[in-house]
């Protein structure tokens, strides 16, 4: 499989069994490294967590009845960001630039990463982790705003490290609930 | 203590706005007595937008929205036509349906069960024997909206003595079909809803896509600079650029064609308009030809507002005076190729939606000139309105209130007259005509 092809409809493995405790060590360590990276606004660092290959993506939620026949709409169609390693470095370089007005103070973020699960998958060099994630973000006075969503991830071992590869992102909202989503979940 | 006593509210809301000084009484955008009258004023009087055709095309299909703080339901009936009903079941009061949208042939009240069919007739009622003769259910359906379509937008108004669509779009017809009709087959929406909340009054999000073409260049720096390869936005060009508006709707504009395609940052998208545009000039003319694509930007009073060219579309639900919920869809043309529709559909995802790197900075903005409102002295002040009010022009073309140069206050004076005439006016005989119109009852295109 050519791991470096661009899919607009990035899929998602099966996963096999659960991983090995080691690794499951690993990517665990590897979550929360990330997740100061993401609070310290390290996002030149974070960046290099990715591979070349990344694809990043939030669908939307819709209220549907459960009873609904008709198809629901295509995920990709209408979602928040179905990003690829050039739409993420352009984000960063933004948020670095200085000239984000509304960064500026720049809010307090925590990503409180919770709820991992790791698990094999047919490649031998990528795992599949599902994570939960409550965000916590304030700025100016006493506004502060918490933002829960799950995580699907694919993480793969390369020579020298762990990459991300693929990263879908539940919200657990039925619309935006902060005024931006200026950051990376 | 009554506060009103020591700062009385006009009863003229005209003296809120100040056309010929170019100002705006900030208390606009706070006053819950405000809200409670532009709610019955404005907006139980108005066409809403509901759908477009594309999103309701089947029998049964609905969506669920709101016209004020009115929850509506629109679906289509086994006619073909589209029906608009309140939300709310007249047994108890809950709402029918809390789908965002879907397909069905009734709408069932969670409550006692009574069932709704698709022209909102009380159709049954769970064990209804025990009624025994108590209901006529014939008097007892849905609460009905007037509908009316222009060019696939599907609109609706509770209101019995307001003028018909085409009468309440007026001259902004001719604006409006360089959205909806620039290429044969016009438009469509592509799936998905997106909503966020914003804690601003519902008022900045129109204004500021009806003329405040000034913004663009310092919010927006960065987010443009990130989408056109580190380019800021081009020069502000004040010649051969205008604030159009008519009945309170409003569109500024460039006549470069392109610049607002741009944004999009997918130059396939900017080849397949160049590729259509001289089809366009025989559709619309030479002069919206040139118009459409360009540097712009637009609202339909009360609460509507696109990008004509980047394909955001959207409304401002208020949700009272300190809060909105903005929806947004992306539209194309129908008969484009579906790689263009995609790249259309990209582009405004990473420009003007909750994650686009230009939406982004906007929320911010309005929910900072709202919430300071809240100081009592802060809400004694006025807001500057007053840029290029001089500028009136008369132009041969473009039709309505039309002011010289984009970068500008017009559209957004214009806007709140509107505002102020109606929420003034008892009858529609009360509200004024504030231009001499070109088109009435003809087409524009």
């Amino acid at each position: 499989m050519n791991k470096s092809v661009q899919h607009d409809h990035p899929q998602l493995p099966t996963e096999t069994e659960p991983s090995s405790e080691s690794v499951y060590l690993i990517l665990l360590r590897q979550l929360n490294y990330e997740a100061r990276l993401l609070d310290e606004l390290r996002h030149k660092e974070w960046l290099e967590l990715l591979s070349e290959d990344v694809a990043y993506w939030a669908p939307l939620a819709t209220r549907r009845l459960r009873n609904e026949k008709t198809p629901a709409a295509d995920p990709y169609s209408g979602f928040y960001f179905n990003d690829r390693k050039p739409h993420l470095r352009m984000r960063a370089t933004r948020l670095d630039s200085g000239m984000v007005w509304c960064e500026d103070p720049v809010n307090h973020v925590r990503h409180l990463v919770s709820n991992v699960e790791v698990f094999d998958t047919d490649d031998t060099d990528e795992v599949k982790v599902y994570s939960v994630v409550d965000l916590h973000r304030s700025r100016l006075d006493s506004k502060s705003k918490r933002i829960t969503y799950g995580r699907v991830d694919v993480w793969r071992q390369t020579d020298c490290q762990w990459l991300l590869t693929r990263r879908r992102i539940d919200f657990d909202h039925n619309g935006t609930i902060d005024s931006n989503l200026n950051l990376f979940f | 203590m009554d506060m009103r006593a020591l700062r009385p509210f006009p009863a003229d809301y005209h003296d809120y706005v100040n056309t010929e000084e170019g100002w705006v009484d900030r208390r606009i955008f706070w006053e819950e007595e405000i809200y409670q009258q532009e709610l019955e004023k404005i907006f139980a009087r108005s066409w809403h937008f509901i759908a477009h055709d594309s999103q309701i095309s089947k029998t049964g299909d609905f969506v669920t929205t709101y016209m004020g703080e009115d929850g509506v339901i629109g679906v289509r009936d086994k006619g073909g036509q589209v029906r608009v009903f309140l939300n709310s079941c007249p047994h108890r009061g809950n709402k029918v349906c809390y789908a965002d949208s879907g397909n069905s042939k009734n709408f069932t009240c969670n409550y006692h069960g009574w069932a709704f069919g698709m022209d909102g007739s009380l159709l049954g009622i769970h064990n209804e024997h025990i009624y025994e003769g108590d209901i006529n259910k014939a008097d007892w359906g849905l609460r009905e909206a007037r509908v009316s379509t222009y060019k696939g937008l599907v609109f609706a108004n509770f209101d019995v003595e307001a003028p018909e669509l085409d009468d309440w779009l007026g001259d902004y017809r001719w604006y409006l079909d360089m959205l909806l009709d620039n290429e044969e087959g016009g438009i469509e929406f592509l799936p998905g809803t997106i909503k966020s909340y914003v804690n601003a009054n519902w008022k900045f999000g129109v204004e500021n896509f009806i003329g405040d073409s000034l913004h663009a260049m310092w919010t927006h720096d960065s987010g443009a600079k990130a989408m056109m390869g580190g380019e800021p936005f081009p020069p502000a060009d004040q010649t051969d650029s205008y604030h159009g508006s008519a009945n309170g709707h409003g569109w500024e504009f460039g006549t470069d064609g392109i610049a607002d395609i741009a944004i999009l940052g997918q130059p396939e998208v900017i080849e397949y308009y160049e590729s259509i545009r001289p089809k366009m000039r025989e559709r619309l003319g030479e002069m919206r030809a040139k118009i459409f694509g360009s540097l712009a930007s637009a609202s339909m009073f009360p609460n509507i507002s696109f990008l004509p060219g980047l394909g955001t579309f959207r409304v401002w639900l208020p949700r009272g005076p300190r809060k909105m919920e903005l929806r947004i869809w992306t539209i194309v043309n129908k008969n484009m190729p579906d790689r263009i529709k995609q790249l259309i559909n990209k582009g405004t995802m990473l420009t003007f939606a909750p994650g686009g790197t230009l939406e982004m900075d906007d929320g911010e903005n309005w929910e900072g000139n709202t919430q300071t409102n809240k100081g009592v002295i802060t809400r004694q002040g006025k807001l500057h309105y007053g840029c290029g009010t001089a500028s009136r022009i008369d132009h041969p073309e473009i039709p309505g209130i039309v002011h010289h140069g984009q970068y500008n206050d017009a559209n957004q004076l214009a806007f709140y007259q509107r505002w102020a005439d109606l929420m003034n006016a008892d009858s529609w005989e009360d509200i004024p005509q504030r231009h001499e119109p070109r088109f009435a009852g003809k087409p524009t295109r």
